[in-house]
């Protein structure tokens, strides 16, 4: 079946399109694989009994959940207070995973059920609001990240006078946690989502400059010289050479950062007051809902990996000159 | 002048043919240029006192040992290097910065890779102010002139070397410039290829008004191509001697064959490999990998 199978094996080897399929489904398989082992399988793991008859235990009710060694203790109790008892009268339940680790089948109904309950409190968001909220932020954030940082980062790259200008300071600057500018930006700019678009754009735009300035200094500097010696210089050059030349590069850099601006969403979304799909997430953690919180996970991931396949596609057709990658 | 080794072959038309070069207004004039490069805090000479001058419509070759500065001037005088001292003159104005007035040519291949054959022609004419629509059929006509109609809308990423170039030296030539470097802009060509753009470049040259100042480190080819040949030498890089090449124009086919073309060559030779780099040290390199032992399942035939 796998004739070639010691590709999988020789480094830096493309692999067949039946290989490749096939890891590529393993590389979900296999943790949701882990996860239904975790779930369904009573002997692994297992740490908890869900109560499904309290037998006279004060504090068992039917369906809640216990640590196991509490169980035996109250059911030995109840022995060791009347040896004859009748077995079916004792406290009973099966062994249950904690609330934390909802199995696979809740989290994939709670996917669809997050969307359609309504919220507990009239003003509150639905969901799919909280999301949208949450996409607006990080548009925003990365929008305002690549005003200032995409020309900054190929000026940097281009003119040696303006990367040692630059490039320092972002340097330093990338260094400073963009989290720790939580209070000042909420003291700055209030508490509604202005300090969080400011969030998401400090955690992207320092790291924005300095990629940028390094993917424009990767330009085959041939084609900067053919330029000059063709009458184009200056900005002109910048637009009509720099620019389009590293345009397929830069438009990677920033599938890359958009990746990292949700990162900072989470954090971003926290301060103030809290909003969008963090607010969500903490909302349903409080009230245990926890096939929802891994819903709301899940959702971040499939939009952002959805995202970045679009945007894959896109720059194979934006870009058909450009045959790497 | 008799005792030059190369005179024999010069004929009286030939000798005329450069007489009048001589003749011609200057276009290039090199004057007591300097140029070194610092490296690692050491200020490395490359090129010391070069004097040169090149005549309208000339077709210049230079050689020289590798790394004697050939490319190096020919940079200076696109103004992609800063002049140390001394100074160059294109039509009797000091070279300052790049300029469309000196195309140059490049031995990798640089045409923008995000433009298809036509946009990459129409680049420098649109650069110097022309509509698209006046460029449009001018670069058409150029493409025409190398036959690459076919490719107008392809990317470069879709033609081989020879076409890419081809493409390199239109794209040049279209803004007319008065000088056109070219910087071993054949050397990735095979052989056959090669000599086609050899030939298509003289026709070109002979067709228009342009001076053209080639670097190449082959030596059929810079006799094949050059009216004289500015010889280079190494470490720093001067002027060793401006040679006339013995051979009429237009060029016979089967000039590679004849006696004054082989003497010439010879001649060159004797000029460029005048010091071998250090032989005794490559000898050396060559007793250590006979050294080393090879598991072979054949037997040593040596
Ligand atoms: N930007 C630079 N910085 C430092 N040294 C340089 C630079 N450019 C060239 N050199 C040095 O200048 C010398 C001449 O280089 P150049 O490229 O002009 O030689 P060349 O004659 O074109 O050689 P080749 O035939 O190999 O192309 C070399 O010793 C090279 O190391
Ligand atoms: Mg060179």
């Amino acid at each position: 079946m796998f004739n070639n199978l010691s590709a999988w094996f020789t480094p830096r080897t493309p692999l067949d399109k039946q290989s490749k399929r096939l890891l590529t489904f393993g590389s979900f398989a296999i943790p949701i694989l882990l996860w239904c082992l975790f779930s369904y399988v009573p002997f692994i793991w297992h740490p908890q009994v869900e109560i499904t008859q309290p037998g006279g235990v004060s504090y068992f009710r039917e369906g809640t959940l216990v640590d196991k060694e509490i169980f035996q203790k109250e059911v030995d109790k109840k022995l060791a207070a009347n040896p004859d008892l009748d077995p079916a009268l004792l406290p009973q339940g099966e062994p249950a995973n904690p609330v934390y680790l909802p199995a696979p089948h809740e989290v994939v109904t709670a996917l669809y059920t997050a969307f359609t309950t309504p919220p507990k409190r009239n003003n509150e968001p639905w969901l799919h609001e909280s999301l949208w909220h949450s996409i607006q932020v990080i548009a925003w954030g990365f929008f305002w990240s690549m005003v200032f940082g995409v020309p900054l980062g190929i000026l940097a790259g281009t003119y040696a006078s303006a990367s040692h200008l630059i490039e320092p300071f972002t340097e330093f600057f990338r260094y400073l946690p963009a989290p720790a500018f939580g209070a000042l930006a909420v003291a700055i700019l209030g508490i509604y989502d202005a300090p969080k678009i400011a969030i998401i754009f400090i955690g992207t735009f320092f790291q924005m400059v300095l990629i940028v300035s390094a993917t424009t200094r990767k330009l085959n500097i041939a084609l900067v010289e053919a330029s000059l010696t063709l009458g184009c210089k200056g900005l002109r050059m910048i637009r009509r050479v720099v620019l389009p030349g590293i345009l397929p590069d830069l438009y990677r850099d920033m599938r890359i950062l958009l990746g990292w601006a949700w990162t900072y969403l989470i954090v971003a979304e926290l301060i103030g007051t809290s909003s969008g799909i963090t607010w969500f997430i903490t909302q349903q953690a409080r009230y245990k809902n926890f096939d929802n919180v891994f819903a709301a996970i899940l959702i971040i991931g499939i939009i952002g990996l959805i995202t970045d396949m679009i945007l894959a596609r896109l720059g194979k057709r934006l870009f058909p000159w450009h045959t790497s990658k | 002048m008799n005792s030059h080794p190369l005179n024999e072959w010069i004929t009286p038309e030939i000798q005329d043919r450069n007489e009048r070069i001589l003749k011609r207004p200057p276009v290039l004039d090199i004057q007591q240029l300097h140029k070194s490069f610092e490296h690692k805090g050491k200020q490395i000479e490359v090129l010391r006192n070069v004097d040169f001058t090149a005549y309208k419509r000339e077709f210049i070759c230079v050689v020289g040992p590798s790394g004697c500065g050939k490319s190096t001037l020919a940079r200076l005088i696109a103004g992609l290097e800063t002049i140390d001292d001394g100074s160059i003159l294109m039509d009797g104005k000091k070279v300052t910065s790049p300029g469309p007035d000196r195309g140059m040519v490049f031995q990798s291949y640089s045409l923008f890779p995000w433009m298809t054959v036509k946009e990459n022609v129409m680049f420098g004419l649109i650069e110097s102010g022309m509509s698209k629509t006046t460029a449009e059929p001018e670069a058409l006509q150029w493409i025409d002139l190398v036959g690459l109609e076919k490719f107008t809308e392809s990317y470069p990423h879709q033609l081989s070397g020879g076409m890419k170039q081809r493409v390199a030296i239109i794209r040049a030539l279209a803004n007319q410039p008065k000088v056109l470097l070219m910087d071993e802009p054949f050397a990735a060509l095979d052989p056959k290829n090669r000599l086609k753009m050899q030939q298509y470049l003289l026709e070109i040259w002979q067709n228009i008004d342009i001076t053209i100042f080639f670097i190449t480190h082959d030596l059929d080819e810079a006799i094949y191509l050059a009216d004289r040949i500015l010889v280079l030498d190494a470490h720093p890089g001067r002027v060793k001697e401006v040679v006339n090449v013995p051979l009429p124009r237009p060029r016979a086919n089967d000039t590679f064959l004849s006696p004054a073309f082989m003497g010439t060559k010879a001649y060159l030779e004797s000029l460029v490999h005048h010091e071998e780099e250090e032989p005794e040290d490559m000898e050396d390199k060559l007793k250590m990998v006979r050294m080393v032992s090879v598991n072979s399942d054949v037997p040593d035939i040596f």
